[in-house]
Protein backbone atom coordinates (compact mmCIF):
# COMPACT_ATOMS: atom_id res chain seq x y z
CA UNK A 1 0.00 0.00 0.00
CA UNK A 2 2.77 2.23 0.94
CA UNK A 3 4.87 1.49 -1.68
CA UNK A 4 2.08 2.02 -4.32
CA UNK A 5 1.85 5.87 -2.55
CA UNK A 6 5.35 6.07 -3.09
CA UNK A 7 5.11 5.30 -6.57
CA UNK A 8 2.16 7.31 -7.20
CA UNK A 9 3.89 10.04 -5.94
CA UNK A 10 7.17 10.01 -7.94
CA UNK A 11 5.00 9.97 -11.12
CA UNK A 12 3.15 12.92 -10.02
CA UNK A 13 6.45 14.48 -9.58
CA UNK A 14 7.60 13.64 -12.53
CA UNK A 15 4.01 14.89 -14.59
CA UNK A 16 4.77 18.17 -12.98
CA UNK A 17 8.11 18.12 -14.22
CA UNK A 18 7.28 17.45 -17.97
CA UNK A 19 4.27 19.95 -17.51
CA UNK A 20 6.59 22.84 -16.45
CA UNK A 21 9.28 21.72 -19.31
CA UNK A 22 6.61 21.84 -21.87
CA UNK A 23 4.63 24.77 -20.91
CA UNK A 24 6.60 27.52 -18.97
CA UNK A 25 9.27 28.42 -22.09
CA UNK A 26 6.38 29.17 -24.29
CA UNK A 27 4.80 30.49 -21.68
CA UNK A 28 7.45 33.00 -20.60
CA UNK A 29 7.90 33.62 -24.37
CA UNK A 30 4.21 34.97 -24.23
CA UNK A 31 5.04 37.18 -21.40
CA UNK A 32 7.98 38.63 -22.96
CA UNK A 33 6.89 41.95 -24.35
CA UNK A 34 6.47 42.61 -27.84
CA UNK A 35 8.51 46.09 -29.64
CA UNK A 36 4.83 47.30 -29.66
CA UNK A 37 3.81 46.90 -26.40
CA UNK A 38 7.29 48.43 -25.10
CA UNK A 39 6.76 51.07 -27.07
CA UNK A 40 3.31 52.26 -25.54
CA UNK A 41 4.44 51.15 -21.99
CA UNK A 42 7.62 54.04 -22.37
CA UNK A 43 4.82 56.52 -23.48
CA UNK A 44 2.61 55.62 -20.43
CA UNK A 45 5.29 56.10 -18.32
CA UNK A 46 6.38 59.45 -20.46
CA UNK A 47 3.35 60.91 -19.74
CA UNK A 48 2.89 60.00 -16.08
CA UNK A 49 6.31 61.45 -14.83
CA UNK A 50 4.95 64.51 -17.27
CA UNK A 51 1.80 65.03 -15.23
CA UNK A 52 3.80 64.32 -11.71
CA UNK A 53 6.46 66.71 -13.31
CA UNK A 54 9.00 64.55 -12.38
CA UNK A 55 12.31 65.74 -14.41
CA UNK A 56 14.24 62.47 -13.67
CA UNK A 57 11.57 59.88 -14.46
CA UNK A 58 10.87 61.59 -17.34
CA UNK A 59 14.65 61.79 -18.43
CA UNK A 60 14.18 57.89 -17.94
CA UNK A 61 11.84 57.58 -20.12
CA UNK A 62 14.06 58.96 -22.96
CA UNK A 63 17.24 57.95 -25.15
CA UNK A 64 19.88 59.90 -25.78
CA UNK A 65 20.57 62.27 -28.52
CA UNK A 66 16.95 63.05 -28.03
CA UNK A 67 15.09 65.17 -31.11
CA UNK A 68 11.91 67.23 -30.29
CA UNK A 69 10.97 68.67 -33.41
CA UNK A 70 8.08 71.62 -33.06
CA UNK A 71 7.54 74.67 -34.70
CA UNK A 72 9.98 73.76 -37.34
CA UNK A 73 13.11 73.89 -35.09
CA UNK A 74 15.00 70.98 -33.94
CA UNK A 75 15.98 70.64 -30.60
CA UNK A 76 18.77 68.16 -30.16
CA UNK A 77 19.98 67.09 -26.34
CA UNK A 78 22.98 65.17 -26.36
CA UNK A 79 22.58 63.41 -22.91
CA UNK A 80 20.06 64.14 -19.80
CA UNK A 81 22.03 66.88 -18.72
CA UNK A 82 21.38 69.13 -21.59
CA UNK A 83 17.85 68.06 -21.60
CA UNK A 84 17.42 68.72 -17.58
CA UNK A 85 18.85 72.16 -18.52
CA UNK A 86 16.53 72.80 -21.32
CA UNK A 87 13.01 72.40 -19.45
CA UNK A 88 11.28 73.90 -16.64
CA UNK A 89 7.69 72.25 -15.22
CA UNK A 90 6.55 75.43 -13.38
CA UNK A 91 7.50 77.85 -16.41
CA UNK A 92 5.80 75.52 -19.14
CA UNK A 93 2.77 75.56 -16.92
CA UNK A 94 2.53 79.26 -16.44
CA UNK A 95 3.14 80.76 -19.72
CA UNK A 96 0.55 77.94 -21.37
CA UNK A 97 -2.01 77.72 -18.40
CA UNK A 98 -1.65 73.93 -18.80
CA UNK A 99 -1.81 71.61 -16.03
CA UNK A 100 -2.08 68.09 -16.89
CA UNK A 101 -2.15 66.05 -20.32
CA UNK A 102 -3.54 62.60 -21.59
CA UNK A 103 -3.37 60.82 -24.78
CA UNK A 104 -6.51 60.86 -26.86
CA UNK A 105 -5.20 58.19 -29.25
CA UNK A 106 -1.92 55.83 -30.42
CA UNK A 107 -1.58 54.79 -33.28
CA UNK A 108 1.92 52.01 -34.09
CA UNK A 109 2.55 52.93 -38.07
CA UNK A 110 5.65 50.97 -38.42
CA UNK A 111 7.53 48.70 -36.02
CA UNK A 112 10.78 46.22 -35.82
CA UNK A 113 12.40 45.16 -33.38
CA UNK A 114 14.72 47.56 -31.75
CA UNK A 115 12.01 50.85 -33.13
CA UNK A 116 8.55 51.57 -33.15
CA UNK A 117 6.87 54.56 -34.94
CA UNK A 118 3.84 56.04 -33.07
CA UNK A 119 1.18 58.37 -34.25
CA UNK A 120 -0.69 59.86 -31.24
CA UNK A 121 -2.74 62.45 -30.22
CA UNK A 122 -2.72 64.26 -26.78
CA UNK A 123 -4.74 66.75 -24.99
CA UNK A 124 -3.51 69.04 -22.88
CA UNK A 125 -5.42 69.91 -19.76
CA UNK A 126 -6.17 72.93 -17.21
CA UNK A 127 -6.27 72.73 -13.56
CA UNK A 128 -10.01 73.00 -13.82
CA UNK A 129 -10.01 70.03 -15.92
CA UNK A 130 -11.26 71.97 -19.11
CA UNK A 131 -9.37 71.34 -22.55
CA UNK A 132 -6.63 73.58 -22.77
CA UNK A 133 -5.43 71.93 -26.31
CA UNK A 134 -5.28 69.17 -28.93
CA UNK A 135 -2.18 68.11 -30.45
CA UNK A 136 -1.45 65.28 -32.85
CA UNK A 137 2.61 63.66 -32.70
CA UNK A 138 4.59 61.41 -33.61
CA UNK A 139 7.21 59.13 -31.72
CA UNK A 140 10.10 57.20 -32.77
CA UNK A 141 10.47 54.64 -29.69
CA UNK A 142 13.79 52.96 -29.56
CA UNK A 143 15.55 50.10 -27.88
CA UNK A 144 19.17 50.90 -26.88
CA UNK A 145 21.42 49.12 -24.78
CA UNK A 146 18.66 47.14 -23.65
CA UNK A 147 16.07 49.75 -22.98
CA UNK A 148 13.50 51.44 -24.60
CA UNK A 149 13.11 55.15 -24.58
CA UNK A 150 11.55 57.74 -26.63
CA UNK A 151 14.27 58.86 -29.18
CA UNK A 152 12.70 61.76 -30.94
CA UNK A 153 9.11 63.29 -31.31
CA UNK A 154 7.85 65.39 -33.84
CA UNK A 155 5.02 67.52 -32.60
CA UNK A 156 2.03 70.12 -33.95
CA UNK A 157 2.42 71.79 -30.92
CA UNK A 158 3.65 75.10 -30.48
CA UNK B 1 -3.77 72.07 -94.74
CA UNK B 2 -5.94 69.57 -96.15
CA UNK B 3 -8.96 68.19 -94.24
CA UNK B 4 -7.86 64.30 -93.67
CA UNK B 5 -4.59 65.99 -92.26
CA UNK B 6 -6.61 68.27 -90.21
CA UNK B 7 -8.89 65.76 -88.58
CA UNK B 8 -5.53 63.50 -87.52
CA UNK B 9 -4.30 66.40 -85.76
CA UNK B 10 -7.48 66.63 -84.13
CA UNK B 11 -7.60 62.80 -83.61
CA UNK B 12 -3.92 62.53 -81.95
CA UNK B 13 -3.92 66.14 -80.70
CA UNK B 14 -7.43 65.53 -78.32
CA UNK B 15 -6.02 62.42 -76.50
CA UNK B 16 -2.57 64.41 -75.55
CA UNK B 17 -4.35 67.44 -74.44
CA UNK B 18 -6.50 65.76 -72.27
CA UNK B 19 -3.79 63.71 -70.76
CA UNK B 20 -2.16 66.89 -70.13
CA UNK B 21 -5.02 68.51 -69.00
CA UNK B 22 -4.57 65.52 -66.70
CA UNK B 23 -1.10 65.09 -65.22
CA UNK B 24 -0.86 67.54 -62.54
CA UNK B 25 2.27 69.84 -62.80
CA UNK B 26 4.16 70.47 -59.14
CA UNK B 27 2.98 73.73 -58.83
CA UNK B 28 -0.74 72.48 -58.95
CA UNK B 29 0.03 69.57 -56.58
CA UNK B 30 1.51 72.31 -54.08
CA UNK B 31 -1.65 73.93 -54.83
CA UNK B 32 -3.35 70.97 -53.54
CA UNK B 33 -2.36 71.01 -50.26
CA UNK B 34 0.42 69.92 -47.64
CA UNK B 35 0.19 66.32 -48.28
CA UNK B 36 1.10 66.35 -52.37
CA UNK B 37 3.69 68.74 -51.48
CA UNK B 38 5.04 66.70 -49.32
CA UNK B 39 4.48 63.82 -51.80
CA UNK B 40 6.33 65.62 -54.24
CA UNK B 41 9.44 66.01 -52.48
CA UNK B 42 9.85 62.57 -52.00
CA UNK B 43 9.62 62.10 -55.35
CA UNK B 44 11.92 64.63 -56.02
CA UNK B 45 14.50 62.72 -53.47
CA UNK B 46 14.13 59.43 -54.49
CA UNK B 47 14.72 60.82 -58.20
CA UNK B 48 17.57 62.82 -57.14
CA UNK B 49 19.08 59.21 -55.22
CA UNK B 50 18.65 57.26 -58.17
CA UNK B 51 20.23 59.64 -60.56
CA UNK B 52 23.22 60.13 -57.68
CA UNK B 53 22.56 63.96 -58.27
CA UNK B 54 24.27 64.93 -54.55
CA UNK B 55 23.07 68.85 -55.24
CA UNK B 56 19.38 67.83 -56.31
CA UNK B 57 19.08 65.33 -53.38
CA UNK B 58 20.38 67.86 -50.72
CA UNK B 59 17.31 70.35 -52.07
CA UNK B 60 14.90 68.29 -50.92
CA UNK B 61 16.42 68.26 -47.51
CA UNK B 62 15.52 70.94 -44.76
CA UNK B 63 18.87 71.38 -42.62
CA UNK B 64 19.23 70.61 -39.60
CA UNK B 65 19.04 67.60 -40.58
CA UNK B 66 17.82 64.32 -38.75
CA UNK B 67 18.54 60.79 -39.55
CA UNK B 68 18.07 58.36 -37.33
CA UNK B 69 19.06 55.40 -38.54
CA UNK B 70 20.34 51.44 -37.16
CA UNK B 71 21.41 52.47 -33.42
CA UNK B 72 22.44 56.18 -34.71
CA UNK B 73 21.26 59.37 -34.75
CA UNK B 74 23.09 61.67 -37.26
CA UNK B 75 22.45 65.47 -37.23
CA UNK B 76 23.20 67.75 -39.66
CA UNK B 77 23.79 71.09 -39.01
CA UNK B 78 24.25 72.55 -42.81
CA UNK B 79 24.11 71.72 -46.79
CA UNK B 80 27.86 71.75 -46.41
CA UNK B 81 28.29 69.24 -43.31
CA UNK B 82 26.10 66.55 -44.86
CA UNK B 83 27.99 66.81 -48.28
CA UNK B 84 31.35 66.25 -46.77
CA UNK B 85 29.65 62.45 -45.59
CA UNK B 86 26.84 62.55 -48.22
CA UNK B 87 27.88 58.70 -50.72
CA UNK B 88 24.89 58.36 -53.27
CA UNK B 89 27.12 55.84 -55.05
CA UNK B 90 27.61 53.30 -52.04
CA UNK B 91 25.36 50.76 -51.28
CA UNK B 92 25.24 47.61 -53.50
CA UNK B 93 22.10 48.79 -54.95
CA UNK B 94 21.24 50.73 -58.21
CA UNK B 95 18.47 52.40 -57.85
CA UNK B 96 15.02 52.32 -55.35
CA UNK B 97 11.39 52.42 -55.78
CA UNK B 98 8.89 53.81 -53.00
CA UNK B 99 6.82 50.68 -52.67
CA UNK B 100 3.87 52.14 -50.25
CA UNK B 101 3.51 55.77 -49.12
CA UNK B 102 0.96 56.68 -46.25
CA UNK B 103 0.41 60.33 -44.95
CA UNK B 104 0.01 59.76 -41.42
CA UNK B 105 -0.62 63.00 -39.74
CA UNK B 106 -0.88 66.77 -41.34
CA UNK B 107 -0.96 69.95 -40.50
CA UNK B 108 -0.23 73.70 -42.60
CA UNK B 109 3.30 73.10 -42.69
CA UNK B 110 4.36 69.86 -41.44
CA UNK B 111 3.61 66.69 -43.16
CA UNK B 112 4.62 63.17 -41.25
CA UNK B 113 4.61 60.02 -44.58
CA UNK B 114 5.02 56.64 -43.62
CA UNK B 115 7.27 54.99 -46.20
CA UNK B 116 8.40 51.65 -47.58
CA UNK B 117 10.90 51.83 -50.49
CA UNK B 118 12.56 48.95 -52.72
CA UNK B 119 16.11 48.10 -53.46
CA UNK B 120 16.93 46.65 -56.46
CA UNK B 121 20.10 45.75 -58.26
CA UNK B 122 20.85 46.78 -61.76
CA UNK B 123 18.56 44.48 -64.28
CA UNK B 124 15.67 44.98 -61.53
CA UNK B 125 16.59 42.47 -58.88
CA UNK B 126 15.13 43.17 -55.50
CA UNK B 127 17.83 43.51 -52.79
CA UNK B 128 15.75 44.35 -49.97
CA UNK B 129 12.08 46.29 -48.81
CA UNK B 130 12.32 48.84 -45.83
CA UNK B 131 9.62 50.77 -43.50
CA UNK B 132 10.68 54.40 -42.99
CA UNK B 133 9.21 58.13 -41.70
CA UNK B 134 9.63 61.30 -43.08
CA UNK B 135 8.91 64.15 -41.16
CA UNK B 136 8.34 67.09 -43.93
CA UNK B 137 8.14 70.83 -43.36
CA UNK B 138 7.59 73.59 -44.88
CA UNK B 139 10.03 76.47 -44.21
CA UNK B 140 10.81 79.52 -46.02
CA UNK B 141 8.36 78.73 -48.99
CA UNK B 142 9.70 75.60 -49.55
CA UNK B 143 8.68 71.82 -48.41
CA UNK B 144 11.80 69.74 -47.52
CA UNK B 145 12.71 66.55 -45.60
CA UNK B 146 13.83 67.66 -42.00
CA UNK B 147 14.21 64.48 -40.69
CA UNK B 148 13.93 60.67 -41.49
CA UNK B 149 13.66 57.12 -39.23
CA UNK B 150 14.47 53.80 -41.39
CA UNK B 151 14.59 50.69 -40.59
CA UNK B 152 17.31 50.02 -43.29
CA UNK B 153 20.52 48.81 -42.23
Amino acid sequence: MQRTRRRSRTLHAALCAVALAVFASPLAALREETPEHAALRVLDEFMAAFNARDVEAWIATLTFPHVRIASGHVAVFADAAAFRDGFEFARFAEQTGWSRSEWGERRVVQAGPEKVHVAVVFTRFRADGSVLARYESLYIVTKLDGRWGVQARSSYAP
Amino acid sequence: MPRRARLGCYLLGAPLAVALAGAPTPAQQYAEGPEAAALRVLDDYIAAYNARDESAFVATLHFPHVRIAGDRVETFASVAEYMRVLELKKGGWDYSTWSERRVVQSGPTKVHVAARFTRYRAGGVPVGSYDSLYVIVLRNGRWGILARSSYAP
